[in-house]
């Protein structure tokens, strides 16, 4: 990709090939000989890491589809298949997920690096421009991601973020109507988003090839900002860039495999696993993370149409940014102020990203608008005022001047940037968080066997939990992803499969139709799931007082509540994901005969403690003694509770304990490689100085 | 690195990068099996795939039924005496499979015969030329000598302690067989049944 190339194999067939083909210079000018800045820092990798994490989306992408139903009666439902049944399905779909968020994680850094080291000047406005558009690709591709799973979350983010376009005037609607393909969102709007999710990765990838192109044609910017003039200058990309990228690679992989196999759920919504229901809106609609700065700035503008053009300006304004930004020197290690401004600027995005998982409410708007201000001023007038008033320090003479200079300087500077970001992420991520409603009481934590990185099933409680459930809870409510056959799965509750299928012959499955045409009972089969103690929602309702009992293998994930600031900074590290346990086991305590003074409950509601809003359908469900348990564990409600509460844990994440245990054995790899790898690239750079 | 040293160290950095690349090797390997593994068939195939059962009694002397098992249909035959005659009367050796009509049917259960339906050529099912001819018994005779074979169905004659047998005199009022799997290493927990017996038919 940067001109002729003079290599030439050695090999007669690869002589062959290349006389007709010249591929393998190709290769060796762009990924071998290619002279590289040779003082260029870490966050030079996050190019390296992006090309990874592009990779690993598109593999376990088209995985996935392979298994994943775009139909809107069966997509949440072949999701869910996808995680229990499909081997290591679990993996890849919290690869998909999490990678989803890891790649926007690198491409923020990536685009900050531009920012900082002033990536985006002449001769690289092109290379820079083409960022942009992978980024807006990105975006697309990332919230047509988040519909397919067909949850609460992926359909009203469908519906918020298509009736944006409504906004535009006179053919608003009908831009509308087009992306839906219907009255509302529904079958259709899946279908063609699943089709464009598939298709879009690849048109990244082409305009990734462009990128690099443009970035192989003028070179790489560094740290210094200064071009490179010699080959002192420069070192070649392999093995040097190679062995940095690869070690980089290595590092994030880390972070990646701790979202994976730890904390899948960490940045996902708890609304999501429950299947979409165009009846109901959930109390806050909440971007992923990685939109909740735009989402602040179009929430903070009153107007619909002025804050979608707010929106799509704060992106496209990025576009001009090398004509706006018109000082000479690139690097802001040697732009006093514009290093100052640079850093508030990050502030301003991430407290953007913090308010815009925040009702929009109160002093909320009031911040949003004054960030946004900030925003749009650091493009407008920053930037182009400081290209004017702002007198750069004197930059080195050349690249290998800069090296010699920062040789036996301390990078402690740079620690403190890397530590003042990971704070400043770890809030950023952590405040989807706190989107949800804070007036009902915090259910207390309790302690469970499953929680942290070594964590299990306590088998005797999910055998308990399994005989509170079919004595109690199946009364009214479903279990429906739970076939018998798994009660006798590895890391479940540890029968076998003669008593699975014992088990599963108590119950009686309705079949059919036979030979005449008739439906028929006959006794369950471990490949049978848990009947529905009702036929359909309507006859649910009819026998709740109108409430529908939901389906419980999911309640665990499905329900949540805020931790609040800085307790869900340490839950990353503490691998605190146990909110879902913590409120089912309060709700079925949390039942009290008479309401507090002042709290009126409605006919047919009964007060909970902890249930939002208070007022709930469900009867106090458990009584001291309803159970008798066989291995004389106390047949108290707190017992009944915390056993269920364990057997729905598992219900909601089978494959829990294969997680975390493959996981561990991940992290031991993964530290020693990324170890050796330190090691190969000091000794492979050790040759280089 | 040029002193008096550097052929220890050269030995010492081969080594690590030996070593270095040694693991990325082993983790790449590692990380390939979930990726070729999630395409084996899902739990809910293989739970789909366990034995069936099938009620016998229904099946009058000459009569056959076709149940669908693992995507294929299976041929259950209640063969007349005079059908099983037939068979044991072609000669071995003429089929393309060469076994025996006893080596595929359970001793003293001789009239049912239980094939899986589909040629064990390319797959297809095979289209009784002979309209009068149900298809086990099109299978028995063989429309097309060279490409007709019938893949047996091979845990019956079930030779197998844990499963319900045919006839069985303990359910004296239903006749079940069962149709166990073939060899498939996605069953964990059943026995598989090891008869080999290839129903070859003209």
């Amino acid at each position: 990709m940067s001109g002729p190339s003079d290599y030439q194999p050695t090999n007669p067939v690869l002589q062959w090939i290349e006389r007709r083909l010249p591929i393998f210079g190709l290769m060796h000018s762009s990924f071998v000989a290619y002279p590289t800045p040779r003082n260029l820092n870490y966050w030079w990798t996050f190019g390296a890491i992006l090309s990874f994490m592009l990779g690993v989306q598109i593999l376990t992408g088209v995985i996935l589809a392979m298994h994943y139903t775009p139909e809107a009666t069966m997509a949440f439902h072949s999701v869910e298949a996808i995680v229990r049944d499909v081997n290591y399905g679990w993996l890849m779909r919290n690869m998909h997920a999490s990678g989803a968020s890891m790649f926007f994680f690198a491409v923020y850094v990536h685009m900050f690096r531009g920012l900082y080291y002033g990536s985006y000047k002449e001769p690289r406005e092109i290379l820079w421009i083409l960022g942009v558009i992978i980024y807006l690709l990105m975006m697309a591709t990332g919230f047509m991601g988040y519909v397919l799973p067909w949850g609460q979350m992926s359909f009203w983010g469908a519906t918020v973020i298509t009736n944006l376009f409504s906004a535009i005037p006179y053919v608003g609607d009908s831009i509308v109507t087009l992306l839906w393909g219907g009255y509302s969102v529904g079958n259709p709007t899946l279908n063609r988003f699943f089709s464009l999710h598939y298709l879009l990765p690849f048109v990244i990838a082409g305009v990734v090839v462009l990128h690099i192109w443009a970035l192989h044609v003028a070179g790489q910017n560094n740290p210094a900002g200064v071009e490179a003039k010699t080959e002192k200058d420069t070192v070649a990309f392999t093995p040097y860039a190679t062995i940095k990228d690869l070690f980089g690679v290595s590092c994030f992989m880390i972070l990646f495999a701790w979202f994976i196999f730890y904390m899948p759920n960490y940045l996902g919504d708890a609304d999501n696993y429950i299947p979409a229901n165009p009846g109901v809106t959930p109390a806050h609609i909440v971007p992923e993370w990685y939109y909740l700065p735009f989402y602040a700035m179009l929430r903070s503008i009153p107007n619909k149409l002025a804050g979608v053009v707010v929106m799509f300006s704060s992106i496209l304004i990025l576009v001009f940014l090398p004509w706006l930004d018109t000082a000479k020197t690139k690097s802001c290690t040697y732009r006093p102020l514009a290093k100052q401004f640079f850093w508030i600027f990050v502030i301003v995005g991430i407290l953007l990203g913090y308010l815009g998982a925040q009702p929009p409410e109160g002093i909320y708007v009031i911040a949003g608008r004054v960030l946004t201000f900030c925003y749009f001023a650091y493009f407008l007038i920053v930037l182009p005022l400081l290209s004017r008033v702002e007198k750069a320090k004197p930059l080195p003479n050349s690249i290998a001047d800069d090296v010699l200079a920062k040789t036996g300087r301390k990078t402690a500077p740079m620690v403190s940037t890397v530590i003042a970001l990971m704070i400043a992420g770890a809030l950023f991520a952590g405040s989807t968080q706190n989107a949800r409603a804070a007036e009902d009481e915090t259910p207390p934590s309790q302690t469970w066997s499953f929680s942290g990185p070594f964590g299990k099933f306590d088998r005797g409680a999910l055998q308990r939990g399994l005989k509170v459930y079919k004595e109690v809870c199946s009364a009214c409510h479903s279990l429906n992803y739970i076939a018998f056959r798994n009660i006798a799965d590895p890391g479940g509750p540890g029968y076998s499969e003669a008593q699975a299928k014992s088990f599963a012959a108590e119950y009686k499955i309705k079949d059919g139709p036979n030979d005449q045409g008739e439906m028929f009972e006959r006794p369950g089969r471990p490949a049978d799931y848990f009947p529905a103690p009702f036929p359909n929602e309507q006859a649910a309702r009819a026998a709740n007082g109108g409430g529908l009992p939901p389906d419980l293998s999911l309640i665990t994930k499905a329900r949540s509540y805020e931790r609040g600031f800085p307790k869900f900074i340490f839950d990353f590290f503490t691998q605190f994901q146990e909110q879902g346990p913590n409120y089912v086991d309060a709700l079925l305590q949390g039942f009290e005969d008479k309401p507090p003074p002042g709290v009126t409950i409605p006919e047919g509601s009964y007060y909970n403690k902890y249930f939002p809003g208070h007022a709930i359908k469900m009867p106090k469900p458990l009584s001291d003694g309803q159970v008798t348990f066989d291995d004389g564990s106390p047949a108290t409600v707190a017992q009944y509770a915390k056993d269920v509460t364990t057997f729905l844990m598992w219900a909601a994440d089978p494959h829990m304990e294969a997680r975390k245990h493959l996981g561990f054995q991940v992290f031991v790899f993964l530290i020693i490689f990324a170890g050796m790898m330190y090691f190969t690239k000091k000794k492979v750079w050790a040759e280089a100085h | 690195m040029t002193t008096a040293s550097s052929a220890d160290h050269g030995t010492r950095r081969d080594f690590l990068f030996v070593a270095t690349g040694a693991a990325a090797a082993v983790g790449s390997l590692a990380t390939l099996w979930p990726f070729v593994s999630q395409m084996n068939p899902d739990a809910t195939t293989i739970a789909a795939g366990a034995p069936i059962e099938v009620d016998l009694t229904p099946i009058a002397s000459g009569q056959d039924i076709k149940v669908f098992w693992r995507g294929k249909p299976i041929y259950i035959m209640n063969r007349t005496k005079k059908q099983v005659d037939e068979a044991r009367q072609v000669p071995v050796s003429s089929l393309p499979d060469p076994a025996t009509d006893q080596s595929r049917v359970k001793e003293g259960h001789d009239q049912w015969l239980v094939v899986i339906g589909i040629c064990t050529h390319l797959g297809c099912i095979p289209i009784a030329h002979d309209r009068n001819t149900t298809p086990p018994v099109a299978f028995a005779k063989g429309p097309r000598p060279p490409i007709w074979r019938c893949r047996p169905i091979s845990s019956f004659p079930i030779a197998n302690s844990r499963s319900a047998s045919l006839g069985s005199n303990s359910e004296a009022s239903r006749h079940r067989v069962v149709v166990f799997p073939q060899g498939s290493h996605h069953e964990r927990t059943i026995r598989l049944p090891t008869d080999q017996s290839r129903l070859a038919v003209d």
